[in-house]
């Protein structure tokens, strides 16, 4: 691979992905996000355009000013000022939403690591994010907290000792807190358990879905489980609730992948050469044909079946492989054909490192 | 154009949403039209949160909030509020409203400190009050004086 692209490929995988979190495995990031507004300004839906204008100034000034010092060196990024192909990148590493990447008066905070991000005039004022490596949602909350003290000494926010933080949406009035994990589940998936298992974890105040695509047809085979309710409940009590439920599957995953293993190893070992073959030799890859063998790959190298990859190569080539990515890393408007070709030409690339 | 949900294939389709007056068009692969009620709540949960209101037209009386100027019809529509005034405005549907989403309506957990200040303060100028009264009834003026001086200052604050 050449320098420049190395390079280019270095700086776009958010540092945090980098770390080893526990039970990673199966749990591929753990995320908190706090909905927060400010008093005496309407929710950016109803708010006028110089109103929006006036929050991001407020904000940015009060940034400027060190209101975030006290986490390290941290990074604002207005929405106009960054090229389409940007705002893609930022979506695809969640640290926009596609609603903010269309909005002229928002704005994306994030420190080094990008394990903390804040999104300006999103659905609410504010949407603080954390993100960290594996299950450590504790961790998450305790983060985002910490970030939400600090806008805290700096704004008055929209509350009410009744309802609590004040949302847009009704669906997150109270902690404005949603808690979620991203985890990879090929062994309930390849099993037939798991359109199963998904609804009955949703009968106990959790939502479940793909993370590509849609409903129980993840491509990739990775689900995002979240806290359903938040209100009436502590941000405590729904994160312990959170880790349960997750704790659960990690270990119903881990036994059916070993079931698998016992049941036919040489079908499922097959399987999985079969993918590494293919991420390793196609010239032509779509999008949802690189997911499907990544998470093949990556149960191969969970099972050490395949030991000389680095289990981090699913987390990279879900970031890379995403068509806002590839877009940006190779600078131009791919036409849809030609970005199957790159993407088979940087999944092999970063499958031979 | 390519669709702007995926970015990856052609966009076929085309949606128009006026809301508040504000239009907004979204170009989409027939795939990803196909899915729309994933891809923008607006479309999805926001009906369906709506749909859950009962709303009925004939009953609802013309009220705007006067903190956003949302009506009504919009919240039953859109199923958002506005600003944090609504939350007062249409007191009694909110409370219907987060039953039902929610279960419950009482918050339980963290407390801004801009809150926390405002509930101390709160709780201070009625204790000072309560001894403004006092003190006026005993007809200690040159301490009631003082007392009043004190709420002003608290109040300015």
């Amino acid at each position: 691979m050449d320098m420049g692209l190395s390079k280019i490929l270095k700086q776009s995988l958010s540092r945090w992905m980098g770390g080893d979190g526990p039970h990673n495995s199966v749990a591929i990031s753990s995320r908190v996000r706090l909905a927060r507004n400010l008093a005496n300004y309407p929710f950016p839906g109803q708010a006028s355009s110089s109103q929006l204008e006036e929050v991001e100034h407020k904000i940015r000034r009060w940034w400027n000013q060190g209101g975030l010092k006290s986490l390290g060196k941290t990074e604002y990024t207005s929405i106009k000022d960054i090229s389409k192909n940007e705002r893609r990148a930022l979506v695809d590493k969640h640290l926009a939403s596609p609603n903010l990447a269309r909005q002229g008066h928002g704005a994306v905070l994030t420190n080094s690591e990008e394990s903390i991000s804040v999104m300006v005039n999103e659905e609410d004022h504010l949407r603080i994010q954390t993100l960290l490596p594996g299950l450590q949602l504790d961790e998450v909350w305790q983060l985002a907290s910490g970030v939400d003290d600090l806008f805290d000494t700096g704004f008055d926010y929209a509350w009410s000792q009744h309802n609590g933080y004040l949302t847009c949406c009704p669906t997150n009035v109270g902690t404005g807190m949603r808690a979620s994990v991203m985890l990879h589940l090929p062994g309930l998936s390849l099993s037939g358990q798991l359109p199963i298992f998904l609804g009955t974890i949703s009968k106990v105040g959790i939502a479940v879905r793909g993370l590509y695509g849609e409903g129980s047809d993840s491509q990739g085979n990775v689900y995002q489980i979240s806290n359903q309710v938040t209100l009436g409940h502590r941000e405590e009590e729904i994160i312990e609730n959170l880790n349960r439920v997750t704790l659960q599957v990690i270990r119903r995953e881990l036994d059916t992948r070993q079931q698998l293993l016992k049941q036919g190893e040489i079908t499922l070992t097959d399987k999985i050469w079969r993918s590494y073959g293919i991420l390793a030799n196609a010239r032509i890859l779509t999008s949802s044909e690189t997911l499907e063998h990544i998470s093949r790959v990556r149960l191969g190298i969970d099972l050490g079946v395949l030991e000389e990859l680095h289990p981090s190569i699913l987390q990279e080539l879900l970031v890379f492989t995403r068509p806002g990515y590839l877009q940006k890393i190779f600078g131009q408007s791919l036409g849809p054909k030609e970005r199957d070709v790159k993407r088979a030409e940087l999944v092999r690339e970063l499958i031979k490192q | 154009m390519l669709c702007q949900n995926c970015g990856e294939r052609e966009a076929k389709v085309s949606i128009t949403q006026i809301v508040n007056n504000k239009k907004t068009e979204i170009h989409l692969c027939p795939q990803c039209a196909q899915q729309s009620g994933h891809i923008d709540p607006v479309f999805g949960l926001h009906k369906m949160l709506a749909s859950m209101m009962d709303w009925n037209p004939e009953k609802s009386q013309a009220k705007t909030c006067p903190g956003c100027g949302l009506t009504e019809q919009e919240l039953h529509q859109n199923g958002r509020f506005g600003c944090e005034q609504c939350y007062e405005t249409w007191a009694p549907l909110v409370e219907k409203i987060l039953s039902r989403v929610q279960g419950r309506t009482t918050h339980t957990g963290k407390v801004p400190r801009s809150a926390g200040e405002k509930v101390k303060k709160e709780r201070e100028l009625g204790e000072l009050r309560r001894q403004l009264e006092q003190a006026v009834a005993e007809e200690r003026f040159e301490e009631a004086a003082q007392l009043r001086d004190k709420i002003r200052e608290l109040e300015k604050q």
